[in-house]
C-alpha cells in the first residue's frame, strides 16, 4: 500500500501562491494537468521534499512524509530535462542510487540490468548519456528512477523533449512498465491527450489551485467548469436557463443534462456528441448559418444570434457553404451544465 | 560551517587591508581628509599617479596594438601554425612579470642579445631599458595576450548576419568593419583594454626593475612612502587612492562583462584562407610578435647557461625553490576548499564582494599584513606568504569553480538527492566530478601565481623567507645576471609544466 494523499498544501512565492488537496490511489497513474505555471511542477517537488509547504501534509501510506528529507523518502522523480548525470555512463546512471545504498556489485549489476531490458535498453549500458537520443534519455531517466523501488514515482513532463511519433509508444511503454510493477505514479503534463490517456485519475490544476480531480471519463464528460471543459478538449458552450427535473432549457427545447441547479448555467458539449442537420430532427435547435471554417478534425460553424460560435464533426451529409443565410438544426446527444 | 570562508576572507583580508588603509584616513577624531589633502598637494605624489596613469594607458594602447591582429587573425583566418601563434600570444600570460622584466634586460638590454646582434651586423642599437619605453614595451608584452584572446573570443562569437546584413546594405571592406563589425566588438575591447589597464597600473615587479630609479608608480610609492621614508599615514592614504580607483574600474569591466554576454550565436562565420599579400603581412606581424615573445624568453635560457656569473652573496637556489614549491602547494590546499565553498554563494553582493582581492594590490595587502600581524608568529614564517598567495590567487579559482557551477543544472543535484544520496554523497559523487576540470584548471592558474607572486613576497620580506622570484630579484640586484637567469629557466620549467599537465589531463579527459 502507498497511496499518496496531499492534504491542503500551501506554498507562497512572491508571484505565486499554491494550495492544492487531492489524492492518489495505491498502484494507480494520477495525472496532474494544467496549463504551464499553474503549479504542478512545483506540487511535485513538494511531494519529492525538494520544497516544504508553509502548511498542509502530505501523507504516503498514510503516514506523513513533511518531516522526511528527501534523500530518505524514496521516491523516484523523472525530471523534465531528465537530469542524467553528464559523467557517468549509461549503466552507472541506472546504479546510482544502489551504490549510495551501498549495495554489493553482484545485485546492482542484476538489478540494472532487469531495468535495461524492462525498458529496451540492453546494449547501450556503456554509452555515455549525453550520445543519447531523446527517447532513450527518458528510458534512462525513468530505469534510474524505479531501480531504487521507490514507493513513489513523480514524472514531471517526461514526453516534453520527444518528438510527437515517438511520444505516443514512450507513453504507452510507460503505462506498460507502471502496470508490472503496480507502483503508484503521479504524472504532470499540460498535454490533455497525454493525461487522458494514460491516467486513472486526472487532477486538474489552475492558478496554483486543484479545480477538479476525477477519472479521464469524468472531468472530460462532467467538467466542474468552463475551465476544465475547455482544457481537456474541444468544448462548445452556450448560456441556458435549467429548469426543473435535470433539464435545461435553451431556445425553447428542453434538453437532459443532468443540471442540480435551476436558473441561469452554462451547457457544455463536445464536438463529437453534436451534429448539424438540414431536416428539423425531434429536440433540434433551429439557427440561422452565417459562415464555416474548417480545421482538422472539426468543423466551426457560426451561427446568428446567441449561439455564435459550435465545433462539430466534420463528417456531414450536406455541403454546409451552400447553407450559409439558410436554416439549420442543431441537435446534442450528451450535455454537461454548469 | 558555511561561516568559516568568510570567516577567512575576514581575517586575512578584510582585516589587513584596513590595517593598511586605516592610518590614512582615520586621524584622532575619525575619518579625515588631512592626509589625502597633503599627499596630493605634494609634487613627488602627484608625479607618481601621473606617470602610473600615463604608463598605463599608453601600455594598455600599445597592448591592444599588438593584440588586435593577433585577434583578428585567430577569429577570422584559417591558416597553418594557427595553433602555434595561439601558443605563442599565450607565453606572456603564463610567464611571471619577474621573468618578464628579467628577459627584457638580458634581451633588449643595452649589453644585450638584441644589442650584440645588431652590432655584429653593423647596425645602431636600440636603448630601451631604463626608460619609460622599456616599462610600456615590458607591459605591452606581458599583456597583449589578454586583448588578442578576449577580443578573438567576440569576434568568433558574432553572429555573422550583421555582417551579411551590412553586405546587402552596400557596405564592404574597411566601411563594415567600422559601420557594423567594430561597434559589435566595443563591448570586447573596452572590457580587454580595462583589464589590461589594471594590471599596468598595479604592476611592481617591471616598474621596479625596467624603470630605474627615476620612474616609479602608485604600487612603487606606496612601498617607498611606508618602508622607506617611514610614513604609514601617506602610505595608508594612497593605498586608498589607488584602491578606488582599481575598485572603479573593477566595476567597469564586471558591467562590461555583461554587456559582452549578450547577442552570441551558434552560428559561426566563415574563416577565409589568406590571399598572398595578406600571407607576407601575417608573416611579418608574426615574426615581429615572435621576436617580441620568444626574444626575451629564449635569452633567459641562453644567459643561464652562458651569462657572466658573479657568485656570491647568501641565497641558497635551492631553499628558494623548495620554498616557492612548498608555498604554492599549500596555498593550493587552501584556494581550493575556500573557493568551493565560496562558490555557492548566490547572491550578486556577495560575489562581488568576493572578487574583491582582485582589485587590490599586492603591496597594499602586504603592507596590511606586517602591520595587522606584527609580533606574531605569522610574519616569521613561509605562512605569511601562503596566505597573501591564497588570496591574491583564490579569485581566479573561484572564478573558474563558479562558471562550472553555473552549468551544473539545478536538477542534477535534486535528482540525485531523490535517488538518496545526502549532501555529502551528492557533492563528492555528482558535484564534484562535474567541477573537477574546472577545479583544474583554477589549480594550475593558481600554482603560477602563486610560483611567480613577486610582490607580496618581497614585501612581507624577512631574509630567511624568500621565493624563486625573490631570489631571482636578489640575483639581479647584485648583477648575477647567471644565476638570476638560472633560477628564471626553473620557475619557467616548473610553470610551463604544470600547464603541460594540464593539458594532458584534458586531452585524456577528452578521448
Amino acid at each position: 500500500m502507498s497511496a499518496l494523499d496531499v492534504k491542503g498544501i500551501k506554498r507562497s512565492w512572491p508571484d505565486f501562491r499554491l494550495e492544492a488537496s487531492f489524492s492518489a490511489s495505491d498502484g494507480a497513474i494520477t495525472s496532474l494537468l494544467g496549463p504551464s505555471g499553474c503549479g504542478k511542477t512545483s506540487t511535485l517537488r513538494l511531494i519529492a521534499g525538494l520544497d516544504s509547504p508553509s502548511s498542509g501534509d502530505i501523507r504516503l501510506d498514510k503516514k506523513s512524509i513533511l518531516a522526511t528529507p528527501t534523500e530518505k523518502r524514496s521516491i523516484g522523480f523523472v525530471f523534465q530535462d531528465y537530469a542524467l548525470f553528464p559523467h557517468l555512463s549509461v549503466f552507472e546512471n541506472i546504479a546510482f542510487g544502489l551504490r549510495v545504498r551501498k549495495k554489493p556489485e553482484k545485485e546492482i549489476e542484476k538489478k540494472v540490468s532487469s531495468l535495461l531490458s524492462l525498458t529496451h535498453l540492453s546494449g547501450i549500458e556503456n554509452r555515455d548519456v549525453f550520445a543519447l537520443s531523446g527517447g532513450e534519455k527518458q528510458r534512462v531517466a525513468l530505469a534510474r528512477a524505479l531501480a531504487i523501488e521507490p514507493s513513489l514515482l513523480l514524472l514531471d513532463e517526461p514526453l516534453s523533449s520527444v518528438d510527437i511519433d515517438l511520444r505516443k509508444k514512450l507513453r504507452s511503454d510507460i503505462r506498460k512498465i507502471q502496470k508490472s510493477l503496480g507502483i503508484t505514479t503521479i504524472y504532470v503534463t499540460h498535454d490533455r491527450e497525454e493525461a487522458l490517456s494514460i491516467s486513472d485519475s486526472v487532477v486538474v490544476m489552475k492558478a496554483g489551485r486543484v479545480e477538479q480531480q476525477g477519472s479521464p471519463d469524468a472531468v472530460y464528460s462532467s467538467p466542474k467548469d468552463e475551465f476544465v471543459a475547455r482544457f481537456t478538449g474541444p468544448a462548445n458552450i452556450i448560456d441556458a436557463e435549467a429548469i426543473a427535473g435535470g433539464f435545461v432549457s435553451f431556445k425553447g427545447v428542453d434538453l437532459r443534462a443532468g443540471s442540480k441547479r435551476l436558473g441561469p448555467v452554462k451547457l457544455m458539449f463536445r464536438p463529437e456528441d453534436s451534429f448539424v442537420s438540414v431536416k428539423k430532427p425531434a429536440h433540434g435547435i433551429e439557427l440561422i448559418l452565417e459562415s464555416v471554417s474548417y480545421s482538422q478534425c472539426a468543423v466551426e460553424f457560426l451561427f446568428e444570434g446567441d449561439i455564435r460560435s459550435v465545433m462539430l464533426r466534420r463528417e456531414l451529409d450536406f455541403d454546409p457553404d451552400e447553407f450559409t443565410g439558410k436554416r439549420l438544426y442543431l441537435s446534442v446527444s450528451r450535455l454537461s451544465a454548469f | 560551517m558555511r561561516l568559516i570562508p568568510f570567516l577567512f576572507l575576514l581575517l586575512f583580508f578584510f582585516f589587513p587591508l584596513g590595517m593598511a588603509i586605516a592610518p590614512g584616513i582615520l586621524g584622532s577624531s575619525g575619518f579625515t581628509l588631512t592626509y589625502l589633502a597633503q599627499l596630493l598637494s605634494s609634487s613627488y605624489i602627484q608625479g607618481i599617479i601621473l606617470f602610473t596613469v600615463s604608463q598605463a594607458l599608453a601600455s594598455t594602447f600599445l597592448a591592444l596594438l599588438i593584440g588586435f591582429p593577433a585577434a583578428y587573425l585567430l577569429a577570422r583566418f584559417q591558416f597553418p601554425g594557427k595553433g602555434l601563434v595561439k601558443a605563442i600570444a599565450t607565453v606572456p600570460f603564463v610567464v611571471p612579470s619577474i621573468i618578464v622584466a628579467l628577459g627584457f634586460i638580458l634581451f633588449f638590454g643595452n649589453n644585450g642579445v638584441l644589442n650584440r646582434f645588431l652590432f655584429s651586423i653593423g647596425l645602431p642599437g636600440v636603448f630601451l631599458l631604463y626608460s619609460w619605453k622599456g616599462i610600456l614595451l615590458a607591459h605591452a608584452f606581458y599583456n597583449f595576450p589578454i586583448p588578442a584572446r578576449i577580443i578573438s573570443s567576440a569576434w568568433e562569437r558574432l553572429d555573422p548576419s550583421f555582417e551579411d546584413a551590412g553586405r546587402t546594405l552596400g557596405l564592404s571592406g574597411f566601411a563594415l568593419f567600422r559601420r557594423v563589425t567594430l561597434p559589435r566588438l566595443a563591448p570586447a575591447i573596452a572590457a580587454s583594454a580595462a583589464l589590461t589597464f589594471i594590471f599596468c597600473f598595479m604592476s611592481l615587479g617591471i616598474v621596479l626593475i625596467l624603470g630605474g630609479v627615476k620612474y616609479a608608480t602608485i604600487e612603487v610609492g606606496i612601498y617607498t612612502l611606508n618602508s622607506i621614508l617611514l610614513q604609514p599615514e601617506l602610505a595608508g592614504a594612497l593605498a586608498f587612492i589607488q584602491g578606488v580607483f582599481s575598485l572603479c574600474f573593477m566595476f567597469f569591466i564586471l558591467s562590461s562583462a555583461k554587456a559582452l554576454s549578450f547577442g552570441e550565436s551558434g552560428l559561426q562565420p566563415a574563416q577565409r584562407p589568406l590571399s598572398l599579400p595578406a600571407k607576407i603581412g601575417v608573416l611579418l606581424y608574426l615574426s615581429l610578435m615572435s621576436i617580441l615573445v620568444l626574444g626575451p624568453i629564449l635569452s633567459v635560457a641562453w644567459f643561464s647557461f652562458t651569462g657572466p656569473a658573479v657568485p656570491l652573496i647568501d641565497v641558497f637556489p635551492l631553499l628558494a625553490i623548495r620554498n616557492s614549491l612548498l608555498i604554492a602547494s599549500s596555498v593550493l590546499l587552501i584556494t581550493i576548499p575556500l573557493s568551493l565553498a565560496l562558490s555557492r554563494i548566490t547572491s550578486p553582493f556577495q560575489g562581488a564582494l568576493v572578487m574583491l582581492p582582485l582589485g587590490i594590490s599586492a603591496v597594499t595587502l602586504a603592507l596590511g599584513y606586517v602591520r595587522a600581524f606584527s609580533g606574531t608568529f605569522l610574519l616569521s614564517s613561509l605562512l605569511v606568504i601562503v596566505l597573501l598567495h591564497s588570496i591574491l590567487a583564490y579569485p581566479f579559482m573561484f572564478r573558474s569553480i563558479s562558471a562550472a557551477r553555473e552549468k551544473i543544472s539545478a536538477s542534477l543535484l535534486e535528482s540525485a538527492r531523490c535517488l538518496g544520496a545526502n549532501s555529502w554523497s551528492v557533492f563528492r559523487r555528482v558535484e564534484f566530478p562535474l567541477l573537477k576540470n574546472s577545479i583544474l584548471i583554477g589549480a594550475v592558474f593558481v600554482f603560477a601565481i602563486s610560483l611567480g607572486e613577486f610582490s607580496a613576497a618581497y614585501l612581507a620580506y624577512s631574509s630567511s623567507v624568500y621565493t624563486m622570484p625573490v631570489a631571482i630579484f636578489r640575483f639581479l640586484s647584485a648583477h648575477d645576471f647567471r644565476s638570476a637567469a638560472g633560477m628564471g629557466l626553473v620557475l619557467m620549467v616548473i610553470s610551463a609544466f604544470a600547464f603541460f599537465l594540464l593539458g594532458r589531463m584534458e586531452k585524456n579527459e577528452r578521448s
